[in-house]
């Protein structure tokens, strides 16, 4: 070792800040987020439907993903700029106060409840012509927010089961949309609430400026496993998010029903999918679309809701498709709705 | 094999196992100084150009492979700093080395392309 470094020692000495300079640009986080372009994923590998097993899927059903890169480090920001396919701004809204941890934490709720979400529609439809299939759910409040200024911050997980609430006189409050009517006369109320270790309860304060606690709690519909049939198996995932929720539903539906309604082809595609079988706007639409192209898929669904909102998912994938010199006839599919994917895929003549 | 295993049995000979570790350890030191940024780089370049995985992960092959190669080259340096009259085939038996190193990191890099990204992206 020493031979060595006395050997090298000039040239060492020479790199030495250079090096350390390097290192810092690789390390260091920025502000901002990227947005580059992923891969297209099999739904049938994330969940399997322990029904119609002889039945035979010729096409696909993929979810398509995108590198979502929150707080870059110097040396990512620069080498996105070198592609056209990348989109990088400043974080902005409620992701600019959250860690990359937090982040990844929203996002992996986002895509379980979306897994169960896609299981409930898909069920529903399967079971208008299937008897034998059963499905049955339950609500849960879950926490989906944090404000920077929520008390006990840190003791509050995002995921976490909100219970019951004790506001004014003393009165019990179980519907999460009643707290505000019943915590007017203290600033200091007690919340109980369910985690993974068991249930706990905390004295949340309201912000004197805002007069808010600081937490927002949604409701979610989560599968009864016990009393669904067919089972379901949803294996661990390491792609995150609810975009993803229009695909599982058709793949899901796919398991359930006899006839294959790929008809052999290679279905993409991106939309959350809602509990009424609507479909949802999601970002990184441009990415999505040159994944999507890449990959080159048959079909690829995309939510169009109002042709009128330049953000409309739709309207924005035309436009990427512009940009990129890629013609969006015949693979380019508009859907409101679970139920427009699915008439568009049984319309589809592709003797 | 037995060509290769003559030459290790050789250079232990003239040299002695501490002589070659303390050699070893110099160039793998450097060379893990020299990987740490280019990995760092290579990870951050994946992440912001993840369509192109495939062909990353091959890079990353021959990057491993040229590391490789840089520190079977100090390595070799340094024995020749610490005794300068070597008489052991030195550049035949690390090149037998590195060629055995190549081939393991090629299927530890195939085995990822396969195998392990497969079951990762689900």
């Amino acid at each position: 070792m020493n031979e060595l470094t006395e050997k090298f020692w000039p040239f060492i000495r020479l790199l030495i800040l250079p090096y350390l300079f390097f290192i810092f640009i690789l390390v260091y986080p920025i502000n901002y987020y990227i947005d580059a372009p992923g891969g297209i994923a099999e739904v049938e590998s994330l969940i399997t439907v322990d029904y119609n097993q002889d039945k035979e899927i010729e096409g696909s059903i993929s979810s398509t993903y995108i590198m979502a890169i929150n707080r870059p480090t110097f040396f990512q920001f620069m080498i996105s700029v070198f592609s056209d396919y990348n989109y990088a701004n400043v974080i902005t809204g409620s992701y600019a106060d959250y860690s990359n941890e937090e982040i990844n934490q929203i996002s992996y709720l986002d895509k379980a409840t979306s897994v169960d979400a896609a299981v409930i529609v898909a069920y529903q439809e399967a079971s208008k012509t299937n008897s034998e299939i059963i499905i049955d759910y339950y609500e849960k409040v879950m926490v989906f927010g944090k404000a920077t200024y929520l008390s006990f911050y840190d003791d509050i997980a995002f995921g976490d089961e909100f219970l019951y609430m004790i506001g004014d006189n003393d009165e019990v409050v179980e519907d999460y949309t009643q707290i505000v009517a019943h915590t007017v006369l203290y600033d200091t109320y007690e919340f109980f609430f369910r985690n993974s270790e068991g249930n706990y309860f905390l004295l949340l304060t309201k912000n004197s400026e805002t007069g808010k606690f600081g937490i927002t709690l949604k409701k979610y519909y989560i599968v009864d496993r016990e009393n669904t049939y067919p089972h379901f198996t949803e294996k661990e995932s390491n792609i995150g998010g609810p975009s993803g929720g229009l695909l599982q539903t058709l793949s899901v539906y796919n398991m359930l029903v006899e006839e294959d309604i790929t008809k052999g082809l290679k279905i993409a595609g991106t939309g959350t999918i809602n509990y009424n079988g609507s479909v949802g706007y999601i970002g990184g639409t441009e990415q999505k679309i040159i994944t999507a192209y890449i990959n080159k898929v048959d079909i690829f669904f995309i939510p169009f809701l109002n042709e009128d909102y330049y953000y409309d998912n739709y309207m924005e994938a035309l436009r990427a498709c512009e940009k990129h010199g890629i013609d969006p006839s015949g693979w380019l599919v508009p859907v409101a709705t679970f139920a427009d994917a699915l008439a568009y895929l049984e319309g589809l003549d592709v003797s | 094999m037995k060509k290769y295993l003559n030459l290790w049995k050789e250079l232990k000979e003239e040299l002695s196992i501490k002589i070659i570790a303390d050699a070893f350890f110099g160039s793998f030191v450097y060379t893990l100084i020299l990987s740490l940024p280019i990995f760092l780089a290579m990870a951050q370049i994946i992440s912001v150009y993840f369509y192109l995985l495939t062909f990353w992960v091959v890079l990353i092959i021959i990057v491993v492979a040229l590391l490789n190669y840089i520190m079977h080259l100090w390595w070799k340096k340094a024995l020749y700093l610490k005794q300068p009259e070597i008489k052991t085939n030195i550049k035949k038996l690390f090149c037998y080395n590195q060629i055995i190193l190549d081939v393991v990191y090629l299927i530890i890099g195939l085995l990822f392309i396969f195998v392990f990204i497969p079951m990762w992206l689900v």
